[in-house]
C-alpha cells in the first residue's frame, strides 16, 4: 500500500520536473533531422488518419514502432500542432520517470533520502535533461527500461511474481516504443543475472537456477507482454507483409546494427567518451562510489550487468547515437544517489569530511556551469547573460552550503535550485543554435505553391545530419500554409 | 512539398534509400527542368555554395536571402 506522503513526494517531483523542463520549450524550434522526422511523421499520420502504419512524406515508413507517434498525435489532437506541444510528451514522460525512480528506489533501498536524491540526480543529469527536451523515442524507452529494471530486481530478489508481471508489461511497452531491442537487452541481462545468482547459491546450483527461472519466465507476465506488444506487429504484417519484415526488422534493426549510418562515429570507444559526459555533473561522485562498491550484493551485481551489457552491446553495434545508452545510466543514478546521501551525511556529521563534499559535489557543479558559460563566448549568436546569472547563483549557493553546520531540507534546495537555474539558463541560451539546425530559418522564404529545392543536405554542424535533414522545412511550410 | 536535390554522396545506398524519404531529384534532373521551374526556391547549404555557383541554374537565379546555414536563391 502506497501512503499519502509517498504519493505527495512523487507528485512534487513530477511537478518540479515538468515545470523545470517545460520552461521556455515554446522557444525551442524543431531541429533536423531526428526531431523533425518524428513531428512530420505524426502530422502525416494524422493527415491520413493512419494510426497503425507510421508515415512520412505521404509514404509508409518502417523506421520505428508507433508509441512515440501515437503520443504526439494525441497531443496534436488535444492541443494543436506547435513547437511547444511537440515537446509536451517528452516533458511529461521525464516527470513520470523522475517520480517513478523515487518510487522504485524507495522500494529497492527502503530509504527516502536515497530515493529522493536519486530522483533529483536523474532530473539534473545532462543526458537525461537533453533527451527529455528532444522529440525522440528515448525518453519513453528510458521510463519503460527503468520499470523493467526495478520490478525485475524486486521480483527476483523477493520472489515477487506480481512485480515480474509489471516488468513484463513495461517490456511490452518498450517493444512498441523502440522495437525488439526493448526485450532483447533486458532479457539477456536478467537471464545472465539468474545464472550469477544461481552460481552463488549454497544449495544445488541447478535447483537454484530453476527457482530463479520460475520467477523470471512468469507465464502471466509473458502473456501481458504479448498482449501489449504483439497487436501492432501483427496488424503491420497483415497490412504490409514482407515489406514490413524487411523494412522494419531488416533495414531498421538488423542492418542498422551491422552497417553504420555514420561511419565516422563507428569507433569502439564512442560510448566510453559519451557516458562520463552524459552523467555530468555527477560523474566524479559516481566514480567515488564505484571504488568502494560491495560487488557481492545482488543489486550491485544486476546493476553492473545492466550497465556493462548495454554499453558493450551498443559498442558492438555499427550505428552509434549518443542517445542509445540512456537506459545504462539507471544503476549509475541510484549508485550516485547513495553516494551523495553518504557524502552529505559525512559532511554534516564530521567537518573533516568537508573536503570530499567540496571535491565530489561542489567543484564539478561549478565546473559544469563554467563549461557552458565559456562555450557562449565562442559563438557570437549566444548571449552569456543567463549563464553569468546562473554562475553567480551557483557560487552563492555553494558558499552557503559550505558554511552550514547541519543538513536540512533547505540544504537540498540550495543544491537543486542552482541546478535548475543552470539548465534554465542553457535553455534560454540555445535557441540560436537550434534555429541554425532547423528549417524554421528558411520559413520567411517558403511560399505557398512555389516549389522549394534543397541542394543536397544541410549537414549543419557536421554531426549526425543525414540526407533527410530537412523534414522540418516541410513542417514549417505546412504550418505556414495552414495559417 | 520541398524536394531534395542529390549531389554526390559516399553514404551507404541502403541508408540513402531507407532513411531518405523526402522527394528527391538528381542534380541533372534539376538542371534539365530549370527552365520550367518559374520562381522556384533553391536552398543551398554553405557547404555546397561553391559548387552551386558553377552551375547553369545559378545563372538563372537571384539570391534572395541568407541564413547562418545557407543561401536562398529564387529562379527567374
Amino acid at each position: 500500500m502506497i501512503n499519502v506522503n509517498h504519493l505527495i513526494r512523487m507528485f512534487c517531483l513530477f511537478l518540479f520536473t515538468v515545470v523545470g523542463y517545460g520552461f521556455y520549450n515554446a522557444y525551442l524550434p524543431i531541429t533536423d533531422p531526428v526531431e523533425s522526422n518524428y513531428v512530420l511523421s505524426a502530422v502525416t499520420m494524422l493527415k491520413h488518419n493512419s494510426w497503425i502504419s507510421p508515415m512520412i512524406y505521404d509514404n509508409v515508413w518502417y523506421d520505428k514502432p508507433p508509441l512515440t507517434y501515437w503520443v504526439l498525435m494525441i497531443t496534436y489532437k488535444l492541443f494543436g500542432i506547435s513547437d511547444f506541444t511537440s515537446r509536451i510528451p517528452n516533458t511529461l514522460i521525464a516527470g513520470i520517470s523522475v517520480s517513478f525512480i523515487y518510487h522504485i528506489v524507495y522500494r529497492i533501498k527502503q530509504s527516502i533520502p536515497i530515493a529522493i536524491t536519486s530522483a533529483i540526480l536523474l532530473m539534473s543529469t545532462l543526458q537525461f535533461w537533453y533527451i527529455s527536451h528532444a522529440i525522440i523515442t528515448d525518453g519513453f524507452l528510458f521510463f519503460f527500461s527503468l520499470a523493467t529494471f526495478g520490478y525485475a530486481y524486486l521480483a527476483l530478489e523477493y520472489h515477487d511474481r506480481s512485480a515480474m508481471v509489471k516488468a513484463y508489461a513495461a517490456t511490452g511497452f518498450a517493444i512498441i516504443t523502440k522495437g525488439p531491442i526493448g526485450l532483447l537487452l533486458p532479457g539477456l541481462i536478467l537471464l545472465l543475472f539468474t545464472f550469477v545468482k544461481a552460481l552463488q547459491s549454497k544449495d544445488s546450483k541447478c535447483k537454484a537456477l530453476l527457482q530463479e527461472w520460475r520467477i523470471l519466465f512468469n507465464p502471466l507476465g509473458i502473456l501481458v507482454c504479448l498482449l501489449i506488444a504483439s497487436p501492432w506487429y501483427i496488424a503491420m504484417y497483415n497490412m504490409h507483409g514482407i515489406d514490413f519484415i524487411l523494412g522494419f526488422l531488416g533495414l531498421h534493426n538488423v542492418d542498422r546494427a551491422l552497417v553504420s549510418e555514420h561511419p565516422k562515429f563507428d569507433v569502439w570507444y564512442y560510448y566510453l567518451i559519451i557516458v562520463p559526459i552524459a552523467l555530468l555533473p555527477w560523474t566524479p561522485l559516481l566514480i567515488s562510489k564505484l571504488r568502494k562498491l560491495d560487488w557481492h550484493h545482488n543489486f550491485n551485481q544486476l546493476s553492473a550487468l545492466w550497465f556493462f551489457i548495454i554499453i558493450l552491446f551498443y559498442s558492438l553495434v555499427a550505428t552509434k547515437y549518443l542517445t542509445y545508452t540512456l537506459p545504462a545510466i539507471i544503476p549509475c543514478i541510484i549508485w550516485t544517489g547513495e553516494q551523495l546521501v553518504s557524502v552529505l551525511h559525512n559532511r554534516f556529521s564530521d567537518c573533516k569530511n568537508s573536503f570530499a563534499f567540496i571535491k565530489l559535489v561542489l567543484t564539478p557543479y561549478i565546473i559544469f556551469n563554467l563549461i557552458f558559460l565559456i562555450a557562449t563566448f565562442f559563438d557570437s549568436s549566444l548571449s552569456p547573460t543567463p549563464l553569468i546569472i546562473s554562475s553567480i547563483l551557483c557560487l552563492g549557493s555553494c558558499i552557503i552550503i559550505t558554511r552550514r553546520k547541519t543538513i536540512t531540507k533547505s540544504t537540498i534546495m540550495y543544491l537543486i535550485l542552482p541546478i535548475l537555474c543552470i539548465y534554465s539558463a542553457i535553455t534560454i541560451t540555445v535557441p540560436p543554435i537550434l534555429t541554425s539546425q532547423s528549417g524554421i530559418q528558411f520559413k520567411p522564404y517558403l511560399q505557398k505553391d512555389i516549389p522549394t529545392y534543397i541542394r543536397h543536405l544541410l549537414y549543419l554542424i557536421n554531426l549526425l545530419y543525414r540526407h533527410n535533414a530537412n523534414s522540418s522545412i516541410c513542417r514549417y511550410k505546412r504550418r505556414s500554409t495552414l495559417d | 512539398m520541398p524536394t531534395q536535390v542529390f549531389v554526390d554522396t559516399k553514404d551507404d545506398p541502403r541508408w540513402t534509400k531507407g532513411k531518405n524519404l523526402m522527394p528527391t531529384i538528381t542534380k541533372q534532373e534539376l538542371l534539365n527542368n530549370s527552365k520550367n521551374l518559374n520562381k522556384a526556391i533553391v536552398i543551398v547549404p554553405n557547404k555546397y555554395d561553391r559548387d552551386f555557383i558553377t552551375t547553369e541554374i545559378y545563372q538563372q537565379s537571384k539570391k534572395i536571402g541568407q541564413t547562418k546555414s545557407g543561401k536562398i536563391y529564387q529562379l527567374h
